[in-house]
């Protein structure tokens, strides 16, 4: 173990350290020998001193015990003498008995110092006397105790030594005491002096060992410092070859080696410049591309992007798959499966598996399926799986990128029922809807659309909408003009043609279609076949009219009635109270002609009253299954001779074989006689040919079967401006007097009673034809 | 002993004429203007004939006729209508309620000064 340590150190230090075990080991053991050996001397040396001296002074007390008998005086003078005694700079001798009480002090004699203690608390003049005492006669002690004299200023205790010996015969211990240090002073300064040329040898060992190592290492240091240099990339150092030994040597060919070095580095260094560059360049791309990655990843929040190993361990889990599946990254990466988002059912059914099988052989998965929340909630996903291939082409994991379709699954549904239901709706619609491309050509037709038309579906799709037209391309041109200026057309009516040729009138909504950028992308229009409307609406605004007309002629026959029943009484009055003027008149009388005007004047308001009351009989028309030409019949036997003398040609064409009509044949017989009675005064004016023509017929087309009587004259014709007037009562162009202006009222009211209906056909210089229609009895009916 | 007749005519006018008209003749006249009154008259008198109006406030004509025919000394007396109603409805009315004739204003006073001679003579 340590010889690899040794050879791990620097060259200096192993010098050092040989130097140091070589030189300074034994150098430190004689220095220690020899102190310790010279040590010892010099202390036994100091020791013999103080034993000495306490000795002189036991032989001088002894001598004196000899010579004087008188302690007294040998006392003061041993006083003298041994104050006089130094030891060292500090000791002194004193003698105490064995009592403790000092005897002989330099200060302090008499004082009793048995119980004294030295520094450690130690009672040592009790033991040293106790040792005193246990002396053989001669013999010295010694004692050492540690002392401090304050006294002095001394702030920590020294150590001091005593000696002693016991003087019999006065019961005397003598005592020599100083400081260790003070006796052993000249040993100290020979320890010192030691130590001091120990450590000057050692350091002048240390210098040397330095300085050699320094001179041996300095060029090997100086290749370390061009090496290190060259490591760091400096090779145009090169090393200083001072000498011409090995190691001068080893310089020269390192140098030269430093040169190739240079050589080959400068042509790897333009080298190793360009492809760091290179380098740096696509390492620059890389970065970007995997920061664009990994932004695209994070914000891809509405997809869940996930990488996934073979075995389908989740090694990424992007913030768009937390947001999905509710898993947090750091809980499912390399830790969950991504079985967890798959449903058990489906898993059951080894999905995965599939799926996996999938994306090896063919690259990648699409699919629609449920996956699962943390939570468990099941929702509809697409998921594209697409498999990831190191360099070989092997496969080695899996990206599966997971969307939620919730929202699409529910707006195809809408968008699915929304489909259904307009069709639904556009196939049960009553009108016919039709839509076309720009050019014309047919793109949707609805099944009412079928109908109206008459063309199926599969036969016009695709057609051009002229042919619908009853103008054609014209037509289809003058809609789009219409189209493109108006934006659409309501309820624009045009003509179109059925498959097998019929014109129809269609009333139509069209308008522009347009796609989300509004541009135009074909027409459109709902189609209604107003044909039979229209010619119901025609008859309606007929048969309105006459209910109008016929309305008003009830209200209009109360208020006659009423007001004919109201002039009765007064006229009646009137009437006969002028008779019985007249009875008692005389002929004579003047006034007579006065009040002959007034009776005439009474005869009109009877007669307009008497035609009032006509109108506005109230009788029930008696009805009967008659044949209407009896009453026609009638009417011209009453009015044959009239018309002969007012020179009108009568033309009569009465059918034979028309069916009966259910009518009051008094009634109509009135009719006609007022018909023909007015054609009679239309021709009065006339200078052209008078003509009365009397026709009955049959008309079936146009609803129920009807009889028709017609009633024409070549009259002057009634001006346009009267035409519907004529039918209104008291309308009248006879003279005052002629007409009530009430006949043809009468007549009207007379054919709806009948349920039949009047036409008047009249042109201002051509003569009039009044039409009475009345609805022919139906065989089977009563 | 000259002969009475009783008018019944809501309408004064027709009353002053037929009372006009019928007392130079000889006839003796009461006109009253309702039902009721007529019915206290017949009490009181003794007709020959009796013209009653059919449209009266109160009691219509027909009313009163079936009234005056449940009258035992009027079983018989000649009862007459002059009205301003003239349809035939009316007129088989005015006949069924128990009136011999059912004349319609106007009528003219001649024909009507006929009838009454030609029925009470």
């Amino acid at each position: 173990m340590f010889i690899p340590l040794f050879r791990d150190w620097k060259i200096r230090t192993k010098l050092i350290s040989v130097t140091l075990f070589v030189v300074l080991v034994p150098l430190l053991c004689v220095a220690f020998l020899s102190m310790d050996r010279f040590g010892k001397a010099l202390k036994n040396a100091s020791d013999e001193d103080l034993e000495h001296l306490v000795r002189s002074v036991y032989s001088m007390c002894k001598v004196h015990q000899e010579e004087v008998q008188e302690k007294g005086q040998i006392v003061h003078f041993l006083d003298e003498e041994i104050k006089e005694i130094k030891v060292g700079d500090t000791g002194y001798v004193y003698i105490i008995d064995t009592e403790g009480v000092l005897k002989i002090h330099p200060a302090k004699v008499g004082e009793n110092i048995f119980d004294l203690r030295d520094s450690s608390g130690f009672r040592y003049i009790r033991a040293m006397i106790t040792d005193a005492l246990a002396l053989g006669n001669g013999e010295v002690g010694t004692i050492r105790y540690p002392w401090m004299n304050p006294e002095l200023g001394e702030k920590s205790p020294r150590q001091k030594i005593n000696k002693y010996i016991y003087f019999r015969p006065w019961n005397w211990i003598i005592v020599a005491g100083t400081y260790e240090d003070e006796i052993y002073r000249s040993l100290y300064e020979t320890e010192r002096f030691i130590i001091l040329m120990g450590l000057a040898a050692l350091a002048l060992v240390l210098i040397l060992t330095l300085t050699l190592s320094k001179v041996l290492t300095k060029p090997i240091q100086e290749l370390t410092d061009v090496t290190t240099k060259m490591v760091g990339g400096d090779l145009s150092q090169r090393v200083i070859t001072r000498s011409a030994d090995e190691i001068g040597v080893l310089g020269v060919s390192f140098n030269r080696m430093i040169g190739q070095i240079q050589h080959y580095t400068s042509d790897l260094e333009k080298m190793v410049e360009a492809r760091t560059g290179e380098l740096k360049e696509s390492r620059e791309k890389y970065r970007n591309i995997s920061r664009f990655l990994n932004n695209v990843l994070d914000s891809a929040t509405v997809y869940a992007i996930m990488a996934l190993d073979f075995c389908g361990n989740i090694i990424e889990f992007n913030r768009g798959a937390e947001k999905l599946f509710g898993w947090k990254k750091e809980d499912v990466l390399n830790n969950k499966n991504i079985s967890i988002t798959i449903l058990p059912a489906d898993r059951k059914k080894g999905i995965q598996e599939e799926m996996s099988k999938r994306t090896r052989s063919e690259g990648v998965c699409e699919l629609e399926m449920y996956r699962v929340r943390k939570n468990g909630e099941r929702f509809p996903a697409h998921t594209t799986i697409t498999a990831i291939k190191d360099l070989s082409g092997k496969a080695t994991g899996f990206v599966e990128i997971v969307r939620d379709i919730t929202l699409r699954r529910s707006l195809e549904k809408e968008l699915r029922e929304t489909k259904e239901f307009l069709e639904n709706v556009m196939e049960s619609s009553v009108d016919g809807v039709l839509t076309t491309d720009l050019k014309g050509k047919i793109t949707y037709q609805n099944r009412a659309m079928e109908e109206i038309l008459g063309y199926p579906k599969e036969e016009v799709l695709g057609g051009h909408i002229s042919r619908f037209y009853v103008r054609g391309i014209q037509q289809a041109k003058d809609v789009m003009a219409l189209l493109q200026k108006e934006e659409m057309a309501v309820n624009y009516e045009m003509e179109v043609k059925r498959k097998d040729g019929e014109a129809l009138t269609i009333l139509t909504s069209l308008f522009l279609l347009r796609d989300e950028e509004t541009n135009v992308i074909g027409t459109a229009g709902i189609f209604k076949d107003i044909t039979e409307q229209k010619r119901l609406e025609a008859k309606l605004k007929a048969t309105q009219a006459s209910l109008v007309e016929a309305s008003k002629m009830r209200a209009l026959g109360e208020l006659v009635a009423g007001v004919a029943h109201e002039l009765n009484n007064p006229l009646m009055a009137s009437q006969t109270i002028l008779h019985v003027i007249f009875k008692n008149l005389p002929d004579d009388y003047p006034e007579r002609e006065r009040l002959e005007i007034i009776r005439k004047c009474n005869d009109r308001i009877e007669k307009i009253v008497e035609h009032l009351r006509e109108f506005s009989r109230q009788t029930k028309p008696e009805f009967k299954e008659i044949d209407v030409n009896q009453p026609v019949e009638n009417a011209l036997i009453i009015t044959g001779q009239q018309l002969l003398n007012h020179n009108i040609s009568l033309v009569r064409r009465l059918s034979q074989d028309l069916p009966k009509v259910i009518g009051d044949s008094n009634q109509l017989e009135q009719v006609f006689l007022n018909l023909i009675s007015n054609a009679r005064d239309a021709m009065d004016e006339t200078t052209g040919p008078k003509e009365l023509t009397i026709l009955s017929y049959m008309r079936e087309y146009e609803g129920p079967p009807m009889v028709v009587v017609s009633v024409q004259d070549t009259g002057e014709g009634i001006p346009e401006e009267n035409l519907d007037k004529v039918l209104e009562p008291f309308f009248s162009t006879k003279p005052v007097g002629k007409g009530t202006g009430l006949g043809l009222s009468l007549c009207f009211g007379i054919i709806e009673a009948h349920g039949g209906r009047l036409e008047i056909e009249s042109q201002h210089g051509n003569g009039t034809e009044i039409k009475i229609l009345l609805p022919a009895k139906a065989s089977g009916k009563e | 002993m000259a002969k009475t007749i009783l008018v019944v005519d809501d309408d004064e006018l027709v009353r002053i004429a037929l009372n006009e008209l019928l007392r130079p003749e000889g006839y003796e006249v009461h006109p009253v203007p309702s039902g009721a009154e007529a019915l206290k008259k017949l009490d009181q008198n003794d007709y020959d004939l009796l013209m009653l109006d059919v449209i009266m406030p109160e009691m219509d004509g027909f009313e009163l006729c079936k009234q005056i025919r449940e009258k035992e000394n009027y079983r018989e007396t000649p009862i007459v209508f002059l009205t301003a109603k003239s349809r035939d409805e009316d007129r088989d009315e005015g006949i069924e309620a128990g009136a011999n004739l059912f004349l319609s204003k106007p009528i003219s006073p001649d024909k009507l000064l006929q009838i009454v001679s030609d029925t009470i003579g």
